[in-house]
């Protein structure tokens, strides 16, 4: 299990930007809200993941200063980014989908 | 608040084998997480020491993370640079390297660091010329400019420029024929006539059009007299894409008041159809721009120089080269 959150945190971080730009307290937060605190994310692994898929050419991090407040760093798909999600996605779905079966717990 | 929590992070994470002003943006960046967990401590109800103690918790393995962020950079590492009187021009001009190495299609055209004597707190301005400049629909395209700025101290470029800074370079400078500022706005909602709608807009100085020379193609833009002074002028200027949509292309928008955020606004112009918005986004702003409003309608203005908002862009002087 901890493999596969290893393995799948680049995917998370990937989807919660696919719907617009975030800073990474907003990505680190938003991963143990929206998954009901089942995932935990330690900031300390989520920034040198940033800046890994950064490297990678698979986001692209930004300032940005809105007016009253601190400027920030905010991170966003770039298309390579969009095509590895889509990627990891239908592997994601391939192998829930073969889990199932294996399991049975889609007859269930 | 926030140069504690830098100070913090400097004191706690091991020298990083990367580029000094990367290094500064990893250091700014995790202050960031720091002080917003101290933030969202003290919201939550939190004593001081326990927020204090709550955001310190964020990062307790300071080597292993620096050992993280190093091996996620993955770079060539620079050997130290000599103590010599260009130290932070060279940072400026290695940094702008990298930004041009990312963005190979932003077309680099030139890298120019000026020192200019503006204010106290701004020492060196690093121009950067960061636009896609060919094909866009400009006069000259090429002759224009975006200008960031540093601090002095500061290890980094900005892509923003506050106000005061804006008004002394665009009085001073001899390089520019022109400058132009550009700000965000933010929940723009146009009520009234049919459903609320939210609207993409920019505050920007009345240089701005004249400067890309672009003429409304209805009306008129800005004047230099709505740019400054005290009350801000409520007008506005639409985008042909919203003036056809929303207003059905009627010739009868110009003077007519349209009620956006509670305020009115009157309509002074709309721009061509194939004007657009070909600068970067501004702090997330859309490339399509809805509603234009003019520089000093905007609050922050007034503020100090310690705010940068603004999006600063130059037309160079005919005989000046950007190299």
């Amino acid at each position: 299990m901890r493999d596969l959150q290893k393995g799948s945190a680049e995917m998370i971080i990937l989807a919660l930007l696919e719907e617009r730009q975030r800073h990474g307290y907003e990505i680190a937060r938003l991963i143990g809200t929206e998954s009901g605190n089942k995932l935990q994310f330690h900031v300390a692994s989520l920034y040198p993941m940033l800046y890994r898929l950064e490297r990678k050419k698979l986001v692209e991090g930004k300032w940005v200063e809105k007016p009253g407040e601190r400027r920030r760093r905010f991170y966003r798909l770039t298309p390579a980014g969009r095509k590895a999600l889509a990627a990891s996605k239908r592997n994601w779905r391939e192998f829930v989908a073969a889990l199932n079966r294996l399991t049975g717990f889609s007859h269930v | 608040m926030s140069d504690l929590w830098e100070n913090y992070v400097r004191e706690h994470l091991p020298d990083l084998r990367v580029d000094p002003a990367r290094e500064a943006e990893i250091v700014s960046e995790l202050a960031q997480q720091l002080e917003q967990a101290y933030r969202d401590a003290i919201l939550s109800g939190a004593s001081e020491p326990e927020a204090i103690h709550q955001a310190q918790a964020q990062f307790n393995d300071w080597n292993k993370l620096a050992r993280e962020i190093e091996s996620a950079e993955q770079r060539v590492v620079d050997p130290p640079l000599p103590a010599k009187p260009w130290f932070g021009a060279l940072h400026d001009l290695r940094y702008a390297a990298r930004f041009f190495h990312r963005n190979p299609a932003f077309a680099a055209v030139a890298v120019i660091t000026l020192a200019f004597g503006i204010g106290g707190n701004t020492a060196v301005f690093t121009m950067v010329d960061a636009l896609v400049l060919h094909g866009l629909p400009y006069s000259e395209p090429d002759r224009l400019m975006a200008i960031d700025t540093t601090k002095s101290q500061q290890a980094y470029i900005e892509p923003w420029t506050s106000a005061l800074d804006f008004f002394d370079l665009r009085d001073r400078t001899h390089a520019f024929s022109s400058i132009a500022g550009i700000g965000p706005v933010w929940n723009v909602i146009l009520t009234g006539s049919g459903e609320a709608e939210r609207l993409e807009s920019l505050y920007v100085s009345a240089s701005l059009f004249p400067m890309l020379g672009v003429n409304a193609a209805l009306g008129r833009t800005f004047l230099s007299s709505e740019d400054r002074g005290a009350q801000p002028s409520n007008v506005v200027i639409l985008s042909d894409g919203i003036w056809r949509r929303r207003f059905g292309a009627s010739r009868e928008i110009l003077g007519r008041s349209l009620t956006i955020d509670g305020g009115v606004f009157t309509v002074i112009g709309v721009l061509p159809a194939d004007f657009r918005y070909a600068g970067e986004p501004v702090a997330g702003t859309a490339s399509a721009i809805d509603a234009w409003f003019p520089l000093s309608a905007n609050p922050l203005t007034g503020s100090q120089r310690g705010l940068r908002f603004l999006k600063v862009v130059g037309r160079l002087n005919p005989g000046v080269s950007p190299q």
